[in-house]
C-alpha cells in the first residue's frame, strides 16, 4: 500500500475550461478519502488523473515519493472501480476478475487461486461462469470490486461505484465496503456526489465545488464546522437552513445578532471579524436539528406558523415560516405540530453557524 | 381488428416480393424462352448445371470472389475504422473522404476503373512505367483481370464495411478500455482480448452484408470486362444474365438464379445462426471451464 | 374531485402478472401513496388510473361512475410520470399551458398565465418557462412535469397521480417540495396519489398508504397504523430509516431467551426492532454482539452490529466510538419490539 499526493494539480480541457484548479491534498497510506462534490465539481477528473486516464495539465501526483505524471495507468499500480462497472461484456466473472492478472502474465495456478480467493471474500464465487449481462448491478459491482482487488493494487479508486444500485443495496453496499477497506487497509480514494456515503465511509472528506477544494476533515469536522457556505449546505440532511441577519449595534462589549427586531444571539465583540460592521449582514446557518420549539420566551427566538408536518416513528420533519423566511425543523418523535399553529423557535446558540456574506467563509466563534 | 390493419402491407409484400420469386422459380422448371415457347421440363435445368463447365466456371469465381473480396475488405475495413476512430481531431472529414466511393453508382465506377486500368493509355500502367515496371494487362490477361475486379469491387464496398465497423465502435462504452488501461493490457492485448471480441457482433452484420451482396456481383463485372477474358471474371449473375435475357434462354437463366439464391440464404442462415451463439453463449476458453468446473463442483458438494 | 375505486385490479404483461387483485378505496380529498420498491407495480396502478393501461381483470370507479374503456382524455386526471415525458418541440411555459387548453376545458388567459407562475414559483423554475426541455437537466424537466401536473388542480380535475415525482432532485429540494407538496395538496384539496419507493417520502406525506409488493397489496392504513403494527415480516423490512431491524429467533439461541423473558410471544420466530429503539454499551447483559462497521453521519452514527439472528443497525449518538470487530453488548427496547410468526404475519408487540 501508498500514499498519495497532489501538489498544485491543475486540469484544463481544451486550453480554456477549468476542471480541476490548483488541488493540493495528501491521502496516508491505509486512508479511505471522499472526494466529495456536485456534477461538474472536478472530483471524477481529479481521480481520472490519478488512474492516469488523464492528462495533468498542471502540478504533480506523488505515489509514495514517485512522480507519476509520466507514468502509464498500468505502471502506477493502482486498481479501479468504474461507475458504470467497466466490466468486460465478452469475458465471464471468471475472465474479467482473471484479466488483470491474465495480463501480468501471472501462472495459471495463482491466477486461479486469486481468483477464487477475492470471489470468495465478496461473495461472488457462485456467479464465476456467468457473464456481466446476466447479472443485477450488485453483482456487477462487486464484480468490478473483485477484479480491482485481485491485483493487490497500491492505490484502489472508485468512481461513485454504488450511485447506480437501489436504495437497500446501496445501504447494504455502503457498510460492506467500508469495512472490506478497513480489514484490507488498501489505500482508497472514492468518488461521489452523495453526502450520505461520504460521510458514513469516509476517514477524511475532501469537498470541491467548481474545480476547487473547499475543505478537507473528518466527517465530524466537516459536519461541525464547515469551512463556508457551500460545505454547509452540501452536508447533511436535511439540509442546513441558511438565512440572512444583521449585527445590531454593540453594547457593552456585545452585539446582537438580529432577524429584523428578533435577536437569536449575542455575539462577543472580541470574536467580531472587522467585516461585520454594526448594523451590517450576516449570514446564519442552522441545521433541522438543531431549532428549540417553544423555548422559553427568552430573547433569541423568533415567531414562525406552521406550514407543514411529516410526523415519522422516529422524528417530526415540519416546515415552518419565519421573519428569517421558509424554515425545514427536525423535532423529536411525538412533537404535536398543528398545520397553521403559532410557535416560537429558538436556534441552539452553540449549534449556531456564522457566514461572512461576501465571502461566504466561516465566521468562527472559538 | 389488429390483423386488419397489416393487412394492406402485406398485401403489398406478397405483390413485390413473393410473386416474382415464385415465378422464377416456376420458370426454372420450364424450357421457357423468349420468344414465349417452352414447356415443363422438371429438374432438367438443374441436372443441366450440373454439368454446364460455363456454369460451374462462373460458381466458381463467384465464391472466390466472395471469400477473398470480403475477407480483404474486412481486414482493410477494421484497419481504417480503427484508424479513424482513434483520431483525436478531423474524424468528420476524413470518414466523409472514405465513403466517397460508397455514394458512386457502379457503372459510373466501372468506366473510372476501365479508363484508370486501361493497358495502354490507364494512368496505372503509365506510372508502373515511370517507375521502370512492366505495363500490366490489367484487363485481358485472365488472372490480371480476376485481381482488377477484386481491387475495384474493394475500392467500391470497403467504404461500407468500415462505416459499419465504425458506427459499431463508437457505440462500445468506453469504461472497459478504461479498465482495460488501469489493468495494465498493452495496445494489441487490447485490440485482441477487448475490441475485437467486443466487435464480433458488428464484424457478422458486415459480413453477412457483404457477402450476400457479393454473391451477386454484376454491374462491375459486366463494365470492365464483360466476364472475360474467356470467362476469367464471369459470374452466376453476368451468366444468368446472358442466358436468360440475350441467348434468350429464360428457363435455363432462371435456374442459374435460383441457385444463386439458395446459396445466399444457407449462407444469411448459417451466419445468423453463429451471430447468436456468438451473443448467447459463453466462449469456454481454458479459465472459463476451469470456473464453470469449480461451480458445478460446489453444486454438488453444497446440493 | 372524488373518491377512486379500485376493484380487483388485475394487470398481466403476458403471462406476467404486474397488480394482482387490487382492492382499495380512495377517499375524495385525501394524499394516498402507493408504497413499494421499483417494479413492486406502483406505475402499472398509476397508469390503470389514468386509463393509459387497460386492466386485465377488476375494475377502476371514480365516485360512482365506473371507467373501464373510458379514455385518459376523457377521465380528467393530472399525471406526472416518472420518465417526465415533455413535449420536447414546445418551451417549459407551453409545456405548462398544455393541458390547460385541452378542448373542454374553458380557462382564459388571464387563469392559465395565473396558475402557471404560482406553479412555476413553488417549483422554482421561473427562470426556465422559455427554454425547451432538452436545455434542462434532468432536475429541471422532472419538475416541469411535476408543475403539468399540479397546474391543473383545482380546475376540477377529477385525481392527480404523481410517479416518484421528486425521485431525481436533489437532496435540498427534494426536502423543501416534500412539504411544499404536502401544502398544495391540502390547499386544492385534489385527491392525489403518489407513488414512491422512499420510506421518508411516502410516511411523511401521506394521509393513508397502500404497501404493494410483487403487485399484491399487503396493507392500507395511516402511516402510524403501518409503523406501529406492520403487517408481516415483508413490509416491517421497507419501513424505518434506516429500516426496522428483523431477527430470526432461533429457539435454543440467547436471543430468543431474553425476548421470551421480555413477554415475546411463544409463537414468535422473527423480531423487529427499530434503528432507534437500541441501546449499545460496553457492560454485561443484553445481546451479545460484535460491531460490523460505524457510519457516521453527522450528529448520529449508524453502528451496524452482528448479533445472533442477523445484523442490526443501530442508530446512535456519533460522540460514541466504536471500532469494528469490537464487542458489544445490545440492549432493545423490548417493549417496542415487534413479533412476527413463522409465516411472517404479525402476532404481536410494537408499542409505542
Amino acid at each position: 500500500m501508498a500514499s498519495v499526493t497532489l501538489r498544485n494539480v491543475t486540469k484544463r480541457y481544451g486550453g480554456a475550461v477549468l476542471a480541476v484548479d490548483n488541488i493540493s491534498l495528501s491521502v496516508a497510506d491505509g486512508e479511505f478519502l471522499a472526494l466529495l462534490g456536485p456534477s461538474g465539481c472536478g472530483k471524477t477528473s481529479t481521480m481520472r488523473m490519478i488512474a492516469g486516464l488523464e492528462d495533468i495539465s498542471e502540478g504533480e501526483i506523488l505515489v509514495d515519493d514517485t512522480i507519476t505524471n509520466n507514468l502509464s495507468s498500468a505502471e502506477r499500480n493502482v486498481a479501479m472501480a468504474f461507475e458504470n462497472y467497466g466490466l468486460y461484456p465478452h469475458k465471464t466473472v471468471f475472465g474479467n476478475i482473471a484479466y488483470p492478472l491474465v495480463v501480468r502474465r501471472r501462472s495459471r495456478r495463482d491466477i486461479e487461486d486469486n481468483v477464487l480467493r477475492v470471489a470468495a471474500m465478496l461473495h461472488i464465487d457462485d456467479v464465476l461462469d456467468r457473464k456481466p449481462a446476466e447479472l443485477s448491478g450488485g453483482f456487477q459491482q462487486r464484480v468490478s470490486l473483485a477484479r480491482a482487488l485481485v491485483r493487490e493494487p497500491s492505490v484502489f479508486l472508485m468512481d461513485e461505484p454504488i450511485s447506480h444500485l437501489d436504495a437497500d443495496l446501496r445501504s447494504v453496499m455502503r457498510g460492506e465496503l467500508k469495512r472490506l477497506q478497513k480489514d484490507n487497509g488498501a489505500t482508497t480514494i472514492y468518488v461521489t456526489h452523495d453526502q450520505l456515503e461520504a460521510m458514513s465511509m469516509a476517514d477524511r472528506i475532501a469537498v470541491m465545488d467548481h474545480g476547487v477544494l473547499q475543505q478537507v476533515g473528518t466527517p465530524l469536522e466537516i459536519f461541525n464546522a464547515p469551512a463556508n457556505e457551500f460545505v454547509a449546505s452540501f452536508i447533511g440532511e436535511p439540509p442546513m437552513n441558511l438565512f440572512t441577519a444583521h449585527v445590531g449595534a454593540s453594547d457593552d462589549g456585545r452585539s446582537p445578532v438580529l432577524i429584523g427586531e428578533h435577536e437569536l444571539l449575542v455575539l462577543d465583540d472580541r470574536l467580531r471579524a472587522g467585516a461585520l460592521a454594526d448594523g451590517g449582514a450576516i449570514r446564519v446557518g442552522v441545521r433541522p436539528k438543531d431549532f428549540v420549539l417553544n423555548a422559553s420566551a427568552s430573547d433569541a427566538s423568533m415567531p414562525a406558523e406552521v406550514r407543514v408536518a411529516e410526523a415519522l416513528i422516529d422524528r417530526v420533519l415540519a416546515t415552518l415560516d419565519s421573519p428569517a423566511g421558509r424554515l425545514r425543523l427536525e423535532l423529536p418523535a411525538g412533537t404535536n405540530l398543528r398545520e397553521g399553529e403559532r410557535v416560537r423557535v429558538a436556534p441552539r446558540a452553540d449549534r449556531i453557524h456564522l457566514f461572512d456574506p461576501e465571502t461566504g467563509k466561516a465566521i468562527r466563534l472559538v | 381488428m389488429k390483423y386488419l390493419l397489416i393487412a394492406p402491407p402485406l398485401a403489398f409484400f406478397f405483390a413485390i416480393s413473393l410473386i416474382p420469386l415464385v415465378y422464377t422459380v416456376w420458370l426454372s422448371l420450364t424450357s421457357t424462352n423468349i420468344a414465349g415457347g417452352g414447356g415443363w421440363v422438371g429438374f432438367d435445368n438443374y441436372a443441366r448445371l450440373l454439368a454446364d463447365t460455363f456454369f460451374r466456371q462462373a460458381y466458381g469465381n463467384t465464391v472466390l470472389f466472395v471469400v477473398i473480396g470480403v475477407a480483404a475488405q474486412y481486414v482493410l475495413g477494421l484497419a481504417l475504422a480503427l484508424a479513424v476512430h482513434s483520431l483525436t481531431r478531423g474524424q468528420r472529414l476524413v470518414r466523409l473522404a472514405i465513403l466517397l466511393p460508397l455514394m458512386i453508382a457502379p457503372l459510373i465506377v466501372g468506366f473510372i476503373w476501365q479508363t484508370l486500368l486501361d493497358s495502354r493509355y490507364g494512368p496505372v500502367n503509365g506510372l508502373l512505367r515511370a517507375v521502370g515496371i512492366d505495363p500490366v494487362a490489367w484487363l485481358t490477361d485472365s488472372s490480371f483481370a480476376f485481381i482488377s475486379i477484386l481491387i475495384v469491387d474493394a475500392w467500391q464496398w470497403t467504404p461500407f464495411v468500415f462505416l459499419v465497423l465504425y458506427a459499431g465502435l463508437r457505440t462500445l462504452p468506453t469504461e472497459p478500455f478504461e479498465a482495460a488501461r488501469v489493468d495494465g493490457a498493452s495496445g494489441w492485448r487490447t485490440f485482441a482480448d477487448i475490441t475485437f471480441p467486443m466487435l464480433i457482433p458488428a464484424s457478422i452484420a458486415a459480413i453477412l452484408l457483404r457477402a450476400i451482396e457479393a454473391f451477386k456481383l454484376f454491374d462491375i463485372v459486366f463494365y470492365i470486362t464483360g466476364g472475360g477474358p474467356g470467362g476469367a471474371t464471369g459470374t452466376v449473375s453476368l451468366l444468368g444474365y446472358f442466358t436468360a435475357l440475350r441467348s434468350g434462354n429464360m428457363g435455363y437463366g432462371a435456374a442459374m438464379t435460383v441457385v444463386l439464391l439458395l446459396t445466399v440464404i444457407a449462407i444469411a442462415l448459417t451466419s445468423l445462426l453463429i451471430l447468436q451463439r456468438a451473443l448467447s453463449r459463453p466462449d469456454l476458453s481454458g479459465e472459463q471451464a476451469f470456473a464453470r468446473r469449480q461451480s458445478r463442483t460446489r453444486e454438488v458438494e453444497h446440493g | 374531485m372524488s373518491q377512486v375505486e379500485l376493484r380487483s385490479l388485475t394487470k398481466h404483461y403476458g403471462r406476467q402478472p404486474a397488480l394482482d387483485n387490487v382492492e382499495v378505496s380512495i377517499r375524495d380529498g385525501e394524499f394516498f401513496v402507493i408504497f413499494g420498491r421499483p417494479g413492486a407495480g406502483k406505475s402499472t396502478t398509476l397508469k390503470v388510473i389514468a386509463g393509459i393501461e387497460d386492466p386485465t381483470d377488476g375494475q377502476v370507479v371514480f365516485g360512482d361512475q365506473p371507467m373501464n374503456g373510458i379514455p385518459p382524455q376523457r377521465r380528467n386526471v393530472a399525471m406526472a410520470f416518472e420518465s417526465y415525458a415533455l413535449y420536447p418541440h414546445i418551451s417549459v411555459a407551453a409545456n405548462l399551458e398544455f393541458p390547460l387548453k385541452a378542448p373542454g376545458r374553458s380557462i382564459g388567459i388571464d387563469e392559465r398565465q395565473r396558475r402557471i407562475s404560482e406553479v412555476a414559483e413553488l417549483l422554482e423554475i421561473t427562470p426556465l418557462l422559455n427554454r425547451r426541455p432538452s436545455q434542462l437537466s434532468g432536475g429541471q424537466r422532472q419538475r416541469v412535469s411535476l408543475g403539468r401536473a399540479l397546474v391543473r388542480s383545482g380546475t376540477g380535475v377529477s385525481v392527480t397521480l404523481l410517479d416518484e415525482p421528486i425521485a431525481h432532485l436533489d437532496a435540498r429540494l427534494r426536502h423543501w417540495l416534500r412539504g411544499e407538496l404536502r401544502h398544495y395538496q391540502q390547499k386544492a384539496d385534489t385527491t392525489t396519489v403518489y407513488a414512491s419507493p422512499d420510506y421518508v417520502e411516502a410516511f411523511a406525506v401521506a394521509d393513508r398508504l397502500m404497501v404493494l409488493i410483487d403487485g399484491r397489496v399487503r396493507q392500507v392504513g395511516t402511516p402510524l397504523e403501518i409503523q406501529t403494527h406492520p403487517a408481516d415480516t415483508d413490509v416491517a423490512g421497507m419501513i424505518g430509516d434506516p429500516k426496522m431491524n428483523l431477527l430470526g429467533l432461533d429457539s435454543s439461541g440467547e436471543l430468543a431467551r431474553q425476548a421470551r423473558q421480555h413477554g415475546a410471544h411463544p409463537a414468535a420466530a422473527t423480531v423487529g426492532i427499530w434503528p432507534t429503539d437500541a441501546k449499545l454499551d460496553r457492560t454485561q447483559g443484553g445481546i451479545p454482539g460484535t460491531v460490523y462497521v460505524v457510519e457516521p453521519l453527522g450528529e448520529d452514527a449508524i453502528v451496524r452490529v452482528d448479533v445472533p439472528g442477523g445484523r442490526m443497525q443501530i442508530k446512535t449518538s456519533s460522540s460514541q466510538t466504536y471500532r469494528p470487530g469490537e464487542p458489544i453488548n445490545v440492549h432493545p427496547a423490548w417493549e417496542r419490539a415487534h413479533y412476527f410468526g413463522g409465516d411472517g404475519a404479525r402476532i404481536g408487540g410494537g408499542a409505542l
